[in-house]
């Protein structure tokens, strides 16, 4: 069934002050809360108080004034700067935490103020998880008290309907029933309708306070004046209009959830936990044909933190023991500094991206095993050691050494997939297949290093030559191996002659002359480049 | 007498051997070893290098560490043939590569390494680079495991060469552990290699060139350790390249002219 959207707008009214007073006790400091406390910032005219706590309100402190006017109005008065950052910080993370009620939870951009002052959730089709909407509300805005946060909750089938009853509504939690927007936003205030000041003040001057003063006025008036937003953001709220929600967390097709009736802070049992939700999310995968290839689990602490852990595979994947064992490392590498807090009260497990997985995939048969297992180990490991720290080797079309080949994450690249040249073809000269010699070096500096070097003749080979303060004689040589630049790279390399050299004492190396004699103003250096074994 | 000594001589052997494991040290089941190929395989317990085992390579000095890249990479494509088409993992800890540069696909392919079949691992700490040896060994799957790692690491103990070597039993997968210029302090190692460079095969030389040409690469190794065989044996190999095997151009070192005795006195 696809009932209709229902929308969840939730209003913080001291979001900045009941933020500060988190942050002090999470410090260890024992706020006050009977003492005027106030936050500034610079604004017109000089400091301007942005917030303040209730014994600040009840000695007259208003939001806006100077806060020279504030000192004198109030003597005992505290004023601390505002920090909008760490607001909207916070509020993000609160949002996150919002997560364990549905997965669509966004900071709510539309305050009256430039920070946001609230969280949009989208709750369709989520509330009979927590006995209906008016208990999901009732729930959310308990467990906001028990941080210290105010809140009002509104729940509608438009974010505009919700965000208006949440900021000038009468009830602190309310369920608004589809098709009643009209009425109860009829008494609210213009401002409700998330307008611009500029655009308030210019319809208060026409006499049009209240919302309902705009139903069934003639359009074409208004928006000749004051422009297409005034009968837009109408219908926004009116729920006749689609509104489109911040793109910030789209919804996710595959995700499971669990909740506990009392917080888990064993590892053991969270790890359990794990394994159960990957149990149920590979269901859902099955059910569709699907494999997942990255992975989110977010832990709900008790005390209102988000815990996230990002896992990925390098070929989709429905095993849950597999899945489960992503996050076991995870778990496990963060050791310590994995903090269970209180306890873990939810968790989450989504497939944030999926691929194609047919049936037969899944099946374990003879020599695909093999393959499937170092899969399973290349995510266990680039899971724990980062993903760009496992990789393979592909051969690239460049006959500049260096570019013939590159390191290319193991994850996610399966070695068979190349772009027009085969896997195989490695680029050994023809001159190795002739005399059994070896051609490349087995290793490559990163960077060839400069070396001073002898020769009899300038374009002959060297005779000796020092690397790293150690002084070569060099008996036999090859070369030289011409490589040209490639001339569709305008970068200024010249070209090399390479040498595949032996010192007396049986080491070799690869070295070449950058540049040519004739050719070349600048005088040809010599660099080492490679190590053969 | 003698023949009676040799008889129990080799029933002792067969005893210790069953002690040690699951290593088949008189070579009942030829499966369980890799043959090098004649002389190595006559000295070597089983006829050959021993599957599911820690085997320790380590240059003779700092300046031997590509000789000691290249028989690790020649042991390597000994495993990798052995088996038709299982993948190979190579774990270097970071330093290695930064000192003596990335391995290098083409360079891997002349010693006959599938660089399409390799799976590269750089683990920035040794802790990581260890685990991630135990659990590639323990899970069987890959020809060989390779990995690069400064004997002098404390985290390289006793305990730790244990049980890399019970997780190799367990996947029955090689691992080759390239110590650099050090070898490990205490290692339970089933076999160890010391690598100095050697000269080349002889290469032709063009008329009119002052210089012979660089011909098959060679190398000196000395088989410092062996369970369960006679240790100390020190061979002249060379790597053909067309045939991807090790083979000694000479007879054994010790009886050739040496080139390089300082080799013998910094492998002790």
């Amino acid at each position: 069934m696809m009932g209709r959207r229902r929308i969840v707008a939730v209003f913080l009214p001291h979001w900045p002050m009941d933020r500060l007073f988190r942050a002090l006790k999470t410090k260890g400091e024992k706020p006050d809360r009977r003492r005027p406390l106030a936050l500034a910032m610079p604004g017109q005219g000089g400091l301007r108080i942005t917030a303040r706590n209730r014994a600040a309100a009840q000695e007259g402190i208003e939001e806006g004034q100077l806060v020279t006017d504030a000192m004198a109005l109030c003597r005992g008065l505290e004023v601390r700067d505002a920090d909008l950052a760490a607001d909207t910080a916070a509020l993000k993370k609160l949002a996150d935490w919002c997560g364990r009620y549905t997965p669509w939870t966004a900071p709510d951009a539309h305050g009256a103020g430039p920070e946001p002052d609230g969280i949009l959730m989208d709750i369709t089709g989520c509330d009979h998880l927590f006995g209906g909407e008016a208990a999901l509300l009732d729930d959310l805005v308990a467990r906001l008290r028990g941080f210290g946060i105010a809140a009002r909750a509104v729940s509608a089938g438009s974010p505009g309907a919700a965000w208006a009853l949440a900021r000038f509504g009468e009830r602190q939690v309310f369920v608004l029933p589809d098709g009643e927007e009209e009425y109860a936003l009829k008494t609210l205030p213009i401002r409700a309708l998330r307008l611009s000041s500029g655009i308030c003040d210019g319809l208060h001057r026409l006499g049009l306070k209240r919302v309902g003063d705009l139903y069934g006025r003639p359009r074409a008036p208004i928006t000749a004046r004051f422009g297409p937003d005034v009968a837009r953001r109408l219908d926004e709220a009116l729920g006749r209009a689609s509104e489109p929600i911040s793109p910030e967390m789209p919804l996710v097709p595959f995700r499971a959830r669990l909740h506990f009736a009392e917080g888990l802070t064993r590892t053991e049992d969270i790890e359990t936990a794990v394994e159960r939700l990957a149990l149920e999310l590979c269901d859902l995968l099955t059910r569709d044909l699907k494999g997942a290839r990255r992975l989110e689990l977010l832990l709900f602490r008790v005390d209102g933190e988000v815990t996230r852990a990002l896992a990925g595979t390098s070929a989709p994947s429905r095993e849950a023991k597999h899945l489960a064992r992503l996050f076991r490392e995870k778990l496990k590498q963060a050791g310590d500094d994995f903090d269970a807090g209180f306890g873990i009260e939810a968790m989450s497990l989504a497939a944030l991206a999926v691929d194609a997985m047919s049936p037969s995939q899944s099946a374990l048969s003879g020599e695909r095993s093999g393959e499937r297992d170092i899969d399973a180990l290349i995510d266990r490991i680039g899971n724990r050691l980062g993903p760009s720290r496992v990789r393979r080797l592909k051969p690239c079309a460049s006959h500049i050494p260096e570019r013939a080949v590159a390191t290319v994450p193991a994850m996610g690249e399966t070695p068979s997939s190349s772009s027009f040249i085969s896997p195989n073809d490695w680029r050994i000269p023809e001159l190795q297949r002739l005399d059994g010699v070896v051609g490349r070096p087995l290793r490559m500096l990163a960077c060839a290093e400069q070396i001073e070097v002898t020769a009899e003749v300038p374009e002959g080979p060297p005779r000796s030559f020092r690397w790293r303060r150690v002084l070569h004689h060099v008996v036999r040589s090859d070369g030289p191996e011409r490589i040209a630049p490639e001339w569709w790279q305008r970068d200024g390399s010249r070209t090399r002659d390479y040498y595949r050299v032996e010192d007396r004492e049986g080491r070799r190396f690869w070295l070449y002359r950058d540049g040519l004699y004739q050719r070349d103003e600048e005088v040809p250096r010599w660099y080492l480049h490679g190590i053969f074994g | 007498m003698s023949g009676q000594s040799a008889g129990l001589i080799a029933e002792l052997r067969t005893r210790i051997a069953a002690f040690e494991g699951a290593g088949n040290a008189t070579g009942e089941s030829a499966s369980g070893v890799v043959s090098l190929g004649s002389p190595f395989d006559d000295v070597l317990p089983g006829g050959g290098l021993r599957r599911n085992a820690l085997h320790e390579i380590a240059a003779a000095d700092y300046r031997d560490m590509g000789a000691g890249i290249g028989f690790v990479a020649a042991l390597a494509a000994h495993f990798a043939d052995a088996s038709s088409s299982a993948p190979l993992l190579w774990c270097e800890g970071g330093r290695v590569s930064l000192d003596m540069g990335g391995l290098y696909g083409p360079g891997l392919a002349a010693f006959g390494l599938d660089p399409a079949r390799l799976v590269l691992i750089a683990a920035a700490r040794e802790v990581e680079l260890l685990w991630v040896l135990e659990e590639a060994l323990r899970l069987g799957a890959f020809a060989a495991v390779v990995g690069e790692i400064d004997g002098r690491t404390k985290a390289l103990d006793l305990v730790a060469t244990r049980r890399l070597q019970l997780a190799a039993e367990e996947g029955g997968t090689p691992l080759l552990l390239f110590t650099g210029h050090e070898s490990a302090d205490a290692s339970v190692a089933v076999t160890r290699w010391r690598v100095a460079a050697a000269p080349g095969s002889p290469g032709s030389r063009f008329a009119g060139q002052s210089m012979e040409l660089v011909g098959r690469p060679r190398w000196n190794a000395k088989l410092e350790r062996c369970r369960g065989a006679e240790s100390g044996a020190t061979w002249l190999v060379e790597w053909d390249v067309g045939r991807r095997k090790l083979s000694t151009p000479d007879r054994k070192l010790r009886d050739s002219g040496m080139r390089r005795e300082e080799m013998l006195e910094l492998a002790g």
